[in-house]
């Protein structure tokens, strides 16, 4: 089953600053980590991670820093600032409160 | 050149237009690697282009998703902008007409131009800060309208200093050549300096974030009051301007530190 897309947005800067805070890591790399996570069932448009990433950094949330790859092309790699860290814990918060009121919705039914 | 890199060309191509350089090579370097993980899989090139071109997105797509970053200039700021403009070209206008007319002295004329823009931009600074307040009160700006509303003031109070400056540097190059001294500490030379002062620190604040955008909208409202005091105080004999200037100022600065709401509550119970 795939994600509405609504959510995916909903949840996009979430994950990035979940993913950056394991480490420095770069676009490609920040969606191959989702799809391997939710198992190819959050499908994101690779093309939208970047305005994310674009708005996370314009926060100063992330910044950007070039480097280059083995294979000689220049990958940015974006690393989590203090401002994110602060934000990730933000995002946490709200999210283990939206997801356990649904738990707590959803136990008796399937109890 | 390759077909495969004949299409990379074509669909960088479109991006160019509406991207900058770096995001563009960001997505770029993106796109290939996704065409080379295809490729790996043993796809034909043409195949491997398709299915990177599906998971990266058309550039048309690419294009709507930064566009949805941008929010639109807040009416009062592009209303601002507009007065600004017809402001200069009238003032600009005006001291010409009075060049041609009479006896010319340029330094002067440059020195009234370039004080009045700089006093008259840090006023529409406080007119934004007046329109925030206003609306603030039926209820809370979005982060994104705040964080281009810090923006917009930077860039406002940017322009007014530098005008301020090139003003006072202009009368006190006149003041030495007619009166034969640089600096005599006069209210007006003091209310230059010290409105130059307060729009260079208004500029740091807001272009580094250094205060939130609610103090920095607050501010404005005390920069009217300080050019004020610059532009109509001692020797203007303009008491109910300024009088007017100050006390609706520090009203809208009061009004700006209820909660935000407030009067959209009232309206409501």
């Amino acid at each position: 089953m795939k994600l509405q897309k609504e959510l995916v947005a909903a949840s996009s800067a979430a994950m990035v600053l979940s993913i950056l805070a394991e480490g420095d890591n770069y676009g490609y790399a920040i969606i191959q980590r989702v799809r391997d996570l939710s198992q190819g069932q959050i499908e994101w448009t690779d093309g939208m991670l970047y305005p994310v990433l674009h708005w996370l950094e314009e926060r100063r949330w992330v910044r950007g820093r070039w480097e280059k790859a083995e294979s000689g092309r220049r990958r940015r790699y974006y690393s989590l600032e203090p401002k994110g860290r602060a934000a990730l814990k933000e995002h946490r918060t709200q999210w283990e409160i939206v997801t356990s009121t649904l738990n707590q919705l959803w136990r008796p039914q399937y109890a | 050149m390759h077909e495969i890199e004949r299409s990379i060309q074509e669909w960088r191509k479109k991006l160019a237009a509406q991207l900058g350089r770096e995001r563009l090579e960001e997505i770029e370097g993106h796109f290939r690697e996704a065409i080379d993980a295809e490729l790996r899989q043993g796809l034909s090139e043409a195949e491997a282009f398709q299915i990177a071109l599906q998971r990266v997105g058309r550039p048309e797509d690419i294009t709507v998703e930064f566009q949805k970053l941008q929010p639109s200039m807040w009416w009062p700021a592009r209303l601002a902008i507009i007065f600004g403009v017809v402001a200069s070209i009238s003032l600009g206008a005006w001291l010409i007409i009075r060049l041609a007319a009479g006896p010319a002295n340029y330094l002067l004329a440059a020195h009234v131009f370039t004080s009045a823009m700089g006093y008259g931009a840090t006023f529409l600074l406080g007119a934004l800060g007046t329109c925030y307040v206003l609306q603030r009160s039926f209820g809370e700006l979005p982060p994104d309208r705040m964080r281009s509303l810090n923006q917009i003031c930077a860039g406002f109070a940017a322009f007014a200093a530098i005008l301020t400056g090139v003003g006072v540097l202009l009368g006190m190059v006149w003041t030495k050549q007619n009166w034969g001294w640089v600096w005599s500490w006069d209210p007006k030379e003091l209310g230059g300096a010290a409105t130059l002062v307060w729009l260079l620190c208004l500029t740091v604040s807001a272009r580094g974030e250094l205060a939130p955008a609610h103090v920095i909208m607050l501010a404005n409202l005390l920069g009217n009051i300080l050019v004020g005091f610059a532009w109509f105080g001692p020797g203007m004999n303009l008491p109910g301007t300024l009088i007017f200037i100050i006390l609706s100022s520090l009203a809208f600065f009061c009004l700006g530190l209820a909660p935000a709401g407030w009067l959209h509550r009232r309206i409501e119970d």
